[in-house]
């Protein structure tokens, strides 16, 4: 029902009522109003349909902040503000620009335009001046110098200059034809330039509202050419990635290990040490003609560095030098000259060369043939990256004074694990980032070629921090020492005497410095996305509850008036709140110095384990903590069996006696099992899923009798049988249960060192593997504890033996082992000591 | 990261008694026979300065000791006790060595050296002879050692029963080998580069057995004898820092200034409350 007539008597407020809508509390809904008569035609409020979307803001009657709301919320969406920023209500609302997904065939009779041609005649290219010249005459010019001979005949400064001037010709020639690369590039360009001489007749709010984007013109090329390409049609059949065999294997694999956390528990890649050392170069040619990449290439500086080249580093690292040469100091105090595409120019590159790197040899107990052995297995992998660092030379410590000649040394990334890193208690000028005392311990964990020298496995390198590779280290790492240093004078100000006269001084310089610190390291984090990335996992959240504790310790302070006045009325909230900074602030440290190394891929909660085991007491070594924790898996597909992966995934049962937990069963499926077995050994190239193993065949086997057939101790022992003598002799029975003899714990052996029952060697460990591992263990693992039994020179353990041959009996014990069960069931239990023996083992039991 | 760094933070409490002089007419060769001392190991960076016997030395002496009430440490192994080989290594009750005091407080196997090797130094030529490095009944026989970079050092056993010995570096390459029974040849061990901390040994086969081993490139390292004495001789003239380490606190100095003066010998006693030493807990966990 409504009411069509006039109401009257309400004339005199109604145009107010109008205007501000404050009809709130009626129960009629304004449906006309006539400002000649004051007529105002109002209706009931009508149960309606909800209205949906912005139009509810005005479908019941409304007040200002409404009408405000509503014309906001429309301009928004007008002009597309969400489509950078985070707008409650926007999440779902389309973008305003045109859909790209078939542009490129888009139809070119749709393409506004406008009045192009005319702006281009006059207006398109900027000059230093401010004025703009017309893209036309730019066309034009590039033709004629094309025509006349290019760049060959001097017209262009270089062949790219040739290149780019005819680029924009053609483009140009394409727009006034109205076509889409000529469009697009355009749109790029100037994306109003469209607007031109429309202005006139279009709303405020109708305008073109694509903003310019800083893009240069070859980046103007590769967005247009990819938008061009753009035909809404799925990828033609033989251009789609369909990996087969191990590749394959590697790619669901990744699925399965992100879908059961395996790199939770497990280190899935070792940290990589990436540092540039002076020591490595000396001179010669090493940068001859190479191209550097300007994402990789970077100056680092340190307090030697020269006004010219702060500013060849600020302009590389903003990506503004394009098209400039530019120049920085070499190590003998030459310039070395960069062309516009990065190339080192030929005659200033005859300084450098990697010449100083000195292969390991030989430990007089590592012997050739288990080195050979080793190589085959772990082929070493060239560890000279593309990347490039401008450092001071020197850094030995003899070294005084300054070196005014910082050096381009390439970056050397190696695999390995940080054993030690300096304490800062324990550098003597903690704020600075050269002390020599700032050095980092790393063990390498792969066989690796430096140049053309060759480093092993457990090899300690002691890289000095300002050596370390990647960028933001220094000025982070720094602040990060020194917010923490601050924190906790801080902490020791506050907890001081307060009768002491300097007591408010005290507090309130190490407040100021303390506060002062932390905002600097938010502001870092919070300016620079990478380093907050480089945290790790969680990182986002550490710096921001770091923020958060800040912003509560500011407002106690200023609630009380001052840090010592807050301590005071709130001394439980006041040092939870310090105690909290200082250890977040160690914790972003530490993790900070991490990435600097280069992060693991998983194995956290094995490195908390770790560093939990050590601080309970449990171990006193790192080593030993990794002995008992989740193992890293790399290099796992060269170890075990793929099949016995597979038993071992669908119902994991106890390897290694040492550790403190145990892997849970997942319930995987038996393809999810066949799948993640097939994983390990597809990423480091091992055959799967069959492995033969020779070692147990008879044709082997009787290749070996042959060998020493009247050369064994027993005149009736065959190769097997003194094969046997030796793995179940005294040595490997020290840790390992063994021919039916069980290696037993008792209350006083928590500690002692228990390796896995021998048993199952023969299905689970891959030949190979077994080999390297039995000459050298250190080699494969470096923080196992299994010794090294078998040496190059030296008396053999195991007697004479197979002619006490070290070389001889590591073979044989591999071929022991992968014939166990066969020679358990013929020479039956052997047990470590004669029975009635003091330290006899009892046979049987489990253990 | 070592445990030790741990306790290093903990706040020091220290006497330091500086009596320069008290000693002066002492001539600087003079080496007590409980003292250990080593001569330096060569290094060919350091040759462009003048030899050091050129320069003016002097003699650093003191003594270490601790002070306070403290719970005596409990054997490692009781006699019997049901360990591994137990007929050899709980024939007796093997004391915890891990800190061992003397009459008056006095603080033994305390490695004292200096932080940096003092500039100019030129070492002499490597010793040719070899360190010994033994294990008699469960024990490493010397628990605590220093050794010359380059310097062999020869790994015996003259138990019946086998030993693995494994050494945890930081700057030199792990080693970790087996020494069969009453293996009196053994195997050498050379250190290439000096360690800023005493190396741990241990032998993974029986667990309680530790020894600690400082290679260093110069002669100015001691261990404290049974008096708690320690002598560091022909220290050149100037200021040095020198560190203090025991294996039970870490660090008990990691920079103590100390001043040289020509042919004089400064003396130092250093006091460490027991809290330095992690007494309590260890004897919380022997219990356990």
């Amino acid at each position: 029902m409504t009411f069509d007539q006039p109401v009257k008597g309400l004339s005199t407020d109604a145009e107010l009522i109008w205007k501000t809508g404050e009809l709130v509390n009626s129960s009629f809904t304004v449906t006309k109003y006539s400002p000649e008569t004051g007529q105002l035609t109002l209706a009931p409020k009508l149960p309606v349909a909800p209205a949906v979307g912005d139009e509810f803001l005005v479908s019941t009657a409304i007040t200002q902040s409404m009408k405000l709301q509503y014309v906001g919320r429309r301009t928004i969406g007008r002009y597309g503000c969400y489509g950078c920023h985070a707008i409650p209500g926007f999440e779902t609302a389309r973008p305003i620009g045109t859909a790209l997904q078939d542009w490129g065939r888009k139809d070119t009779s749709k393409l506004a335009v406008e009045h192009i041609a005319e702006w281009l005649h006059h207006h398109g290219e900027p000059q230093p001046d401010g004025s703009q010249t017309g893209t036309q005459k730019r066309a034009q010019e590039a033709m004629t110098k094309s025509r006349a001979g290019g760049f060959a005949k001097g017209e262009f400064p270089s062949q790219q200059a040739e290149d780019s001037a005819l680029s924009a010709a053609f483009y140009y020639d394409n727009l006034l034809h109205h076509g889409r690369p000529g469009f697009i590039w355009q749109k790029l360009r100037q994306p109003r330039s469209y607007d031109y001489k429309k202005e006139e007749t279009k709303g405020y709010d109708e305008r073109l509202k694509m903003p310019k984007f800083p893009f240069d013109e070859d980046e103007i090329e590769k967005v247009a050419t990819f938008v061009l390409g753009l035909v809404a049609e799925p990828p033609a059949e033989q251009y789609l990635f369909r990996p087969t065999g191990a590749k394959a294997a590697r790619f669901q694999g990744e699925r399965l290990i992100e879908k059961y956390n395996c790199a939770s528990c497990h280190m899935l890649e070792l940290p990589q040490l990436r540092y540039a050392d002076t020591e490595l170069v000396r001179t010669g040619k090493f940068l001859a003609g190479k191209k550097l990449n300007p994402n990789q290439t970077r100056i680092q500086f340190d307090r030697t560095g020269s006004a010219a080249n702060v500013g060849a580093h600020l302009q590389w690292t903003s990506g503004k030098l394009k098209g400039q040469t530019y120049h920085v100091a070499s190590s003998e105090g030459q310039v070395l000259t960069l062309d516009r595409d990065l190339t080192v120019q030929p005659a200033a590159t005859d300084t450098f060369v990697l010449n100083n790197v000195v292969s390991d040899t030989l430990k007089p107990l590592d012997s050739q043939l288990a080195l050979d052995q080793l190589l085959k297995l772990r082929p070493p992998r060239q560890s000279v990256t593309d990347q490039t660092v401008l450092i001071r030379s020197g850094g030995n410590e003899d070294s005084e004074g300054e070196d005014e000649n910082p050096q381009m040394v390439p970056v050397i990334q190696v695999p390995g694990m940080l054993v030690n890193k300096y304490d800062l208690e324990d550098v003597e000028e903690p704020d600075d980032p050269y002390s020599l005392d700032r050095s980092y311990t790393f063990e390498l964990w792969y066989p690796r070629l430096v140049g053309e020298a060759r480093w092993l496995p457990k090899k300690r390198l002691t890289v000095l921090e300002h050596h370390l590779a990647d960028p933001i280290d220094r000025a982070v790492k720094q602040k990060t020492d020194t917010t923490m240093r601050r924190l906790q004078s801080l902490i020791a100000a506050i907890g001081g005497d307060p009768q002491s006269p300097d007591y408010e001084q005290n507090v309130a310089q190490a407040q100021q410095e303390a506060f002062q610190q932390v905002g600097l390291l938010n502001n870092t984090f919070l300016n620079d996305p990478a380093s907050l990335k480089r945290l790790r996992t969680g990182g986002r959240k550490l710096v921001q509850s770091l923020q958060a504790d800040h912003r509560e310790l500011e407002a106690a302070i200023t609630a009380h008036g001052s840090l010592a006045a807050a301590r005071a009325a709130e001394p439980a909230r006041v040092d939870a709140l310090l105690s909290r900074m200082s250890s977040i602030s160690t914790e972003i440290d530490r993790r900070y110095q991490e990435s600097a190394i280069g992060a693991p891929r998983g194995g956290a909660l094995a490195e908390f384990l770790v560093r939990e085991l050590l601080q309970t007491g449990a171990v006193d070594e790192s080593n030993f903590g990794w002995e008992r924790v989740p193992p890293p898996l790399i290099g796992e597909g060269r170890k075990v069996q793929t099949p016995w992966l597979y038993q071992f995934l669908k119902n994991p049962n106890r390897i290694r006696r040492l550790t403190i937990l145990r892997m849970p069963k997942f319930n995987l499926s038996d393809h999810e099992a066949q799948t993640l077995a097939n994983y390990f050994a597809a990423v480091d190239e091992a055959p799967y899923p069959y492995q033969a193993v020779p070692e147990r065949e008879p044709p082997y086997l009787a290749g070996k009798d042959a060998l020493w057939r009247g050369k064994l101790q027993g005149d009736n022992d065959d190769y097997l049988t003194e094969s046997w003598k030796i793995l179940n002799g005294k040595v490997c029975a020290q840790c390992h249960s063994i021919g039916g003899f069980i290696a037993r714990r008792t209350p006083g052996d928590a500690k002692t060192a228990f390796g896995p029952n021998l048993a199952n060697v023969s299905d689970r460990l891959r030949p190979d593997w077994t080999q390297v591992w039995l000459y050298n263990p250190q080699w494969v693992l470096p923080y196992t504890a299994m010794p090294q039994n078998f040496t190059a020179n030296g008396k053999s353990l195991f007697g004479d033996l197979l002619q006490g041959s070290n070389a001889a009996q590591v073979i044989a014990v591999r071929d022991a082992l992968f014939n166990y069960h066969k020679l358990l069931e013929r020479e039956g239990h052997v047990y470590r000591y004669k029975p009635g023996a003091k330290d006899a083992a009892a046979p049987g039991g489990t253990e | 990261m070592r445990n030790a760094f741990a306790i290093m933070l903990q706040a020091a409490w220290a006497t330091l008694l500086l009596a320069g002089c008290s000693n002066a007419d002492a001539p600087p060769e003079d080496k007590s026979a409980a003292v250990e001392s080593v001569s330096g190991a060569p290094d060919p960076q350091s040759n462009r300065h003048d030899s050091n016997t050129r320069q003016p030395v002097g003699r650093l002496t003191g003594t270490i000791d601790i002070q306070g009430e403290f719970e005596p440490l409990k054997p490692l192994v009781r006699r019997q006790q049901a360990v591994r080989d137990a007929a050899t290594c709980a024939a007796q009750d093997l004391a915890d060595e891990s800190l061992i005091v003397g009459p008056g407080g006095a603080l033994k196997n305390v490695f004292v050296y200096l932080k940096t090797k003092p500039a100019g130094h030129q070492a002499a030529a490597t010793d040719p002879s070899e360190l010994v490095f033994d294990q008699r009944g469960c024990r490493f026989l010397p628990r605590v050692m220093l050794v010359p970079t380059g310097q062999a050092l020869r790994v015996l056993n003259a138990d019946p029963i086998a030993h693995n010995t494994r050494t945890l570096p930081l700057a030199n390459p792990p080693v970790n080998r087996v020494n069969p029974a009453g293996d009196r040849q053994g195997f050498t061990i050379q250190y290439e580069h000096p360690e800023k901390i005493p190396i741990q040994v241990s032998c993974d086969l029986h667990p309680w057995m530790r020894a600690y081993q400082l290679v260093v490139d110069h002669p100015f390292a001691a261990v404290t004898n049974g008096e708690g004495e320690f002598a560091l001789d022909n220290l050149p003239v100037g200021e040095h820092q020198l560190r203090v380490w025991q294996e039970r606190a870490g660090f008990l100095e990691r920079s103590l200034k100390i001043q040289i003066d020509a042919q004089q010998t400064t003396d130092i006693r250093l006091t460490y409350q027991p809290d330095r030493f992690d007494l309590t807990l260890r004897a919380k966990e022997s219990k356990s």
